[in-house]
């Protein structure tokens, strides 16, 4: 492997690494923060987990995506645009190219990983985590909790106004002060229900002619009945008209049966 | 020849030119990149801002054929190309003999290119284009290394031909000749108004040693990204429609990378920075670009669109 690029994958390794430390450590911090609400707030302390891991993937995408020779160029402003020359051309050769690769190699020298350490950004975490942790074993140690998240939820859901509340109730109010009469229809005939309804038909109103009423077709019924047919007398056929009154209905049928 | 050496070659042949010419360095890089990338270039600017005699002055520098051609609108083709003449043997028979014009040089002087008419004018950039003259029916091949360095002036327009963009697609670079600052004009006159002293110039670079540069000039690395950019920048010159009516073709790409490589050759660099990028942009395209009458009512010159395009 060309001593160049073997320096630049060095190199390249070194960045990645710092980045994904920087990363973790930023989680971290995220982490005993959403620590600290749950313990507050007596929540489930896994809660703090979920959101700590899909910023730390989010974070460290980020952080990974900057790793780049132009990073190295930008704090050593001495291998400005020759570092990401070498880099695209570490395949090729050329006599320009090996003089290049020699520069930049002595001026790869003087790379400090520290250098792309953010001292006071640690510093400034690590100082975070120590005061949140002392802040989460005293909130534990003394109970202090500034709302019970859970039980505040329980008694969320066990609140009596709400199962009194019927949104289908409500619904029907606001319907019945509105005039929907003209979308819905008649109001009386809609709300019959399961009510009696009583019908009376005055056969005198009717609109069947008499008169042109036919004679009844023969028909021939089988001769053998079958034998769950039975016959039997019934009373309705029994006149038990008073005397008074069997003259005049004997009048009324004469006269009916002339209309 | 070594990087190094390269670089102090160039240094000597600058420290020589400013010997006559004063000021116009950047003019000069210019014209060496042009000569470094094996490409030719048009140099425009007012009269008596020293043109022809930079060009002169390099020429001399350069171990190479030098001719010159002062056009007018009565040159023909034949005046630049060459031609048959009859020539009498010692035995009286009489042949025709090609006589090359003065177009068969290594590096030829076009003076005020936009006076020759079209037909002259399309003789010469033919040559440059395919490096050969077809007289008759024969086909002669121009000296390698061979380089056109034409002069205009944006001035006195009436009975000229300004050379049309296809035309001045050609050359790789046009490059602005400015006035000289205060401190160089009284620097011109202590020098050339009391008793002139003919400055004796000896060439620094011979045919091969060119040669070598220019291969050198390709071979400087360049980063994708600057790549990029550059070509980014030249297809920009296409989609900017409210300003430029007509842009930048692909031989403009090659031409930008190609000059800037050769620039980071006359510096010393050893890779193509995006500062080289910036510089010859504007003798890249500023020949190149047809701005729309929006930028015009704008007041707008091929520059001031170029400069909003680095922006």
């Amino acid at each position: 492997m060309k001593p160049i690029k073997q320096a630049l994958e060095e190199a390249r390794t070194s960045i990645l690494q710092l980045a994904l430390f920087q990363s973790a450590l930023d989680t971290l911090v995220v982490y005993m923060l959403l620590l600290l609400g749950c313990t507050l707030l007596s929540l489930p302390l896994w809660y703090a987990v979920v959101p700590a891991l899909v910023y730390s993937v989010i974070h460290t995408y980020g952080n990974l995506k900057d790793v780049n020779f132009a990073s190295i160029e930008a704090k050593y402003p001495q291998l400005s645009e020759q570092l990401i020359t070498v880099a695209d051309n570490v395949k090729d050769q050329n006599e320009i190219l090996d003089a290049l690769n020699i520069e930049v190699l002595q001026k790869m020298k003087e790379i400090r990983t520290a250098a792309f350490l953010n001292f006071p950004k640690v510093t400034r975490e690590l100082s975070v985590m120590v005061i949140v942790s002392f802040i989460i074993i005293g909130a534990s140690a003394f109970n202090v909790k500034f709302l019970d998240f859970q039980e505040t939820i329980k008694d969320l859901r066990e609140f009596e106004p709400f199962k009194e509340y019927d949104i289908n109730e409500e619904l029907l109010q606001y319907e019945e002060s509105q005039n929907l009469s003209e979308i819905l229809g008649e109001k009386t005939i809609e709300e019959l229900g399961k009510q009696q309804l009583d019908l009376e038909l005055n056969p005198l109103m009717s609109d069947v002619d008499i008169g042109k009423v036919r004679d009844p077709t023969a028909r021939t019924f089988q001769e053998v009945a079958p034998p769950d047919i039975k016959a039997s007398s019934d009373t309705s056929f029994e006149e038990n008209i008073p005397k008074q009154y069997q003259r005049m209905v004997k009048t009324y049928f004469k006269e009916i049966t002339k209309s | 020849m070594k990087l190094e050496e390269a670089k102090k070659t160039f240094d000597y042949i600058f420290s020589e030119l400013n010997r006559v010419i004063v000021g116009q360095n950047e003019m000069l890089k210019q014209v060496l990149v042009a000569l470094l990338s094996d490409s030719h270039a048009l140099l425009e600017g007012y009269p008596g801002v020293a043109k022809t005699l930079s060009i002169k002055t390099l020429s001399s520098l350069l171990d190479l054929k030098f001719s010159r051609i002062q056009n007018t609108p009565d040159l023909m083709p034949s005046d630049i190309t060459g031609t048959y003449i009859i020539e009498e043997a010692t035995s009286g028979k009489r042949n025709f003999k090609f006589q090359p014009g003065p177009v068969f040089a290594n590096v030829v002087l076009a003076d005020e290119i936009n006076r020759a008419t079209p037909k002259t004018q399309s003789a010469l950039l033919e040559a440059m284009q395919e490096k050969q003259v077809t007289v008759g029916n024969s086909t002669f091949k121009l000296e390698e290394p061979f380089f056109v360095l034409a002069t205009q002036n944006p001035i006195e327009q009436e009975g000229t031909y300004p050379l049309p963009e296809a035309q001045a697609d050609r050359f790789l670079l046009k490059v602005k000749v400015d006035y000289p600052t205060f401190d160089e004009e009284m620097e011109i006159v202590n020098r050339f108004a009391e008793e002139v002293k003919k400055q004796q110039l000896k060439p620094i670079l011979t045919k091969d040693n060119l040669v070598y540069l220019q291969h050198m000039a390709r071979q400087i690395p360049i980063a994708n990204d600057i790549k990029k950019y550059a070509v980014q920048l030249v297809t920009s010159t296409r989609q900017k429609k409210d300003l430029i009516e007509f842009g930048a073709s692909p031989r403009a790409s090659i031409g930008l990378i190609l000059a800037a490589k050769s620039r980071a050759l006359i510096e010393g660099r050893k890779y193509v920075s995006k500062d080289d990028i910036h510089k010859m942009a504007f003798p890249v395209l500023r020949h190149r670009i047809i701005l729309s009458f929006e930028a015009e009512r704008q007041g707008l010159h091929h520059d001031d669109v170029i400069k909003q395009l680095l922006k």
